[in-house]
């Protein structure tokens, strides 16, 4: 009789569940009939076709490198004087390299300067010197936004090179020393907050995938450090782990991270 | 079956013409023109369900087209324009909020957009029952928004939303079966 009652209440609370939700996607449907302006569909389409995209082209040290291959095919008679001419012009510009900023004509040359000397490292000082990189660039971007000249065109290659370097130093991430690891990441993702509060752009492209190894290993410290501290975060904190778990569990790294952030330190009880 | 020099001479010209003929402007436009008017009201729907604001959803839509169109002129490949437009669409959505630090929730905006030709008292009893769905909607992480959007609203098929989160069928059914619990507990709690 006590299972009979109890199937019945289920049944009874499966049929009102069923019920609820046939409700709910009735009125999800009836969502449909929420449509844009008219006038402004036609509008942007046309402006939007009006837009012209330019294929990027940017001059990397390989194509320097092809430049004075075919230089070298002048008649040998010239060749001492042509190297050390080279030699000259190619130490100065290096020198002068070392300060220039993304966007910058020799820009180029200053990474291309430092790609040797990493080359040239152990696997753990590559990965270590590579995170540094990563920290370089975010200076880099740092400086332009207290310049006023060329700030635009500057700051968007900026982003483009600091987005490319995150990428190489995610990808370092499992050879950096443990001890090191935690420290290093909390720095820049720390800093990259910080920076796309001043420069008001979004650093992290939440389409690339090349970086969720960086977030997956935050979100997962993170994670940690907040079940540990469980006690003492409210009810509101704690859905919002719970959600950054759930975030995790389906490989949504970065989402986890930014549900994570919700759970502000000095607002734990 | 062996074919003339002359038929592979033909097909070879065929792929050239079809190559030059996607490659110019106007295949482009046309290309670019169907896929917004087929898409621009589900992508709009789903922006404007999530910021509840016309203004800001005009303006999210408009930068996940002016991306499709980018790639478009620029010879690349879109192999599924619905996901990848649900996708940019729900990209510029976080980006917005991670730049803005926004709260995502504006109630008074809600109303801004619906049926003109209902009658006033319907309307309104729809509006108030519908705020709600749309208030809970807004508030869903933004992959389940997506995944309830897309499967329930648009009627779009499994492997389509599939495609758009990127993930596999399996991982779409249960983020459709999680959103729609989180749904139904936000209206419970309100009713």
């Amino acid at each position: 009789m006590f299972f009979c009652n109890k199937r019945k209440g289920f049944t009874s609370a499966l049929v009102k569940n069923t019920m609820e939700e046939i409700q709910l996607i009735k009125k999800l449907e009836s969502l449909k009939g929420t449509k844009p302006n008219n006038e402004w569909v036609s509008l942007v389409k046309r402006d939007i076709i009006g837009k012209q995209f330019e294929r990027e082209s940017t001059v990397t040290f390989s194509t320097i490198i092809n430049a004075v291959g075919s230089v070298f095919e002048t008649p040998r008679i010239f060749a001492p004087a042509l190297a050390t001419m080279l030699v000259a012009v190619f130490g100065f510009a290096l020198v002068t390299a070392q300060n220039t900023l993304p966007g910058d004509g020799l820009y180029s040359l200053k990474q291309a300067y430092e790609e040797v000397g990493i080359s040239m490292m152990s696997p753990e000082e590559k990965a270590i010197a590579q995170v540094e990189q990563f920290d370089k660039r975010l200076s880099e971007l740092d400086k332009i936004t207290e310049e006023s000249e060329n700030q635009g065109k500057k700051l968007a290659a900026g982003i483009v090179e600091v987005q490319k370097a995150l990428v190489v130093a995610s990808k370092q991430l499992s050879k950096l020393p443990e001890g090191q690891k935690t420290e290093l990441v909390n720095n820049i993702v720390s800093k990259i907050a910080k920076i796309e509060k001043t420069t008001n752009a979004s650093i992290v492209d939440s389409e690339n995938k090349d970086y969720q190894e960086f977030y997956k290993f935050l979100a997962e410290s993170e994670i940690k450090e907040f079940e540990a501290n469980a006690e003492n975060l409210t009810s509101a904190q704690l859905n919002l782990l719970a959600q950054a778990k759930e975030s995790f569990d389906i490989s949504e790294y970065i989402q986890a991270v930014e549900i994570l952030y919700q759970i502000q330190p000095e607002t734990i009880e | 079956m062996w074919t003339s020099d002359q038929d592979t001479l033909d097909r070879v010209l065929d792929i050239r013409f079809l190559k030059k003929t996607m490659q110019s402007q106007e295949f482009k436009e046309q290309f670019f023109s169907q896929l917004y008017d087929e898409h621009v009201d589900r992508i709009y729907r789903f922006v404007f369900f999530k910021v509840s604001d016309e203004q800001l959803a005009q303006d999210i839509t408009s930068e996940t087209f002016t991306k499709l169109w980018k790639e478009i002129s620029l010879d690349k490949e879109v192999r599924n324009p619905s996901g990848f437009l649900f996708r940019i669409a729900k990209n510029r959505i976080i980006d917005h909020y991670r730049a803005k630090d926004q709260n995502p929730i504006n109630l008074d905006n809600l109303d801004t957009v619906l049926d003109k030709g209902r009658d006033i008292a319907e309307q309104a009893v729809q509006n108030d029952d519908m705020r709600e769905v749309r208030a809970a909607l807004s508030k869903l992480p933004e992959d389940y928004a997506l995944a309830v959007s897309m499967y329930y609203i648009e009627q779009e098929p499994i492997f389509e939303v599939a495609k758009a989160l990127g993930k596999s069928q399996g991982a779409t059914r249960v983020i459709i079966h999680r959103g729609m619990k989180q749904l139904r507990e936000m209206l419970e709690s309100k009713g």
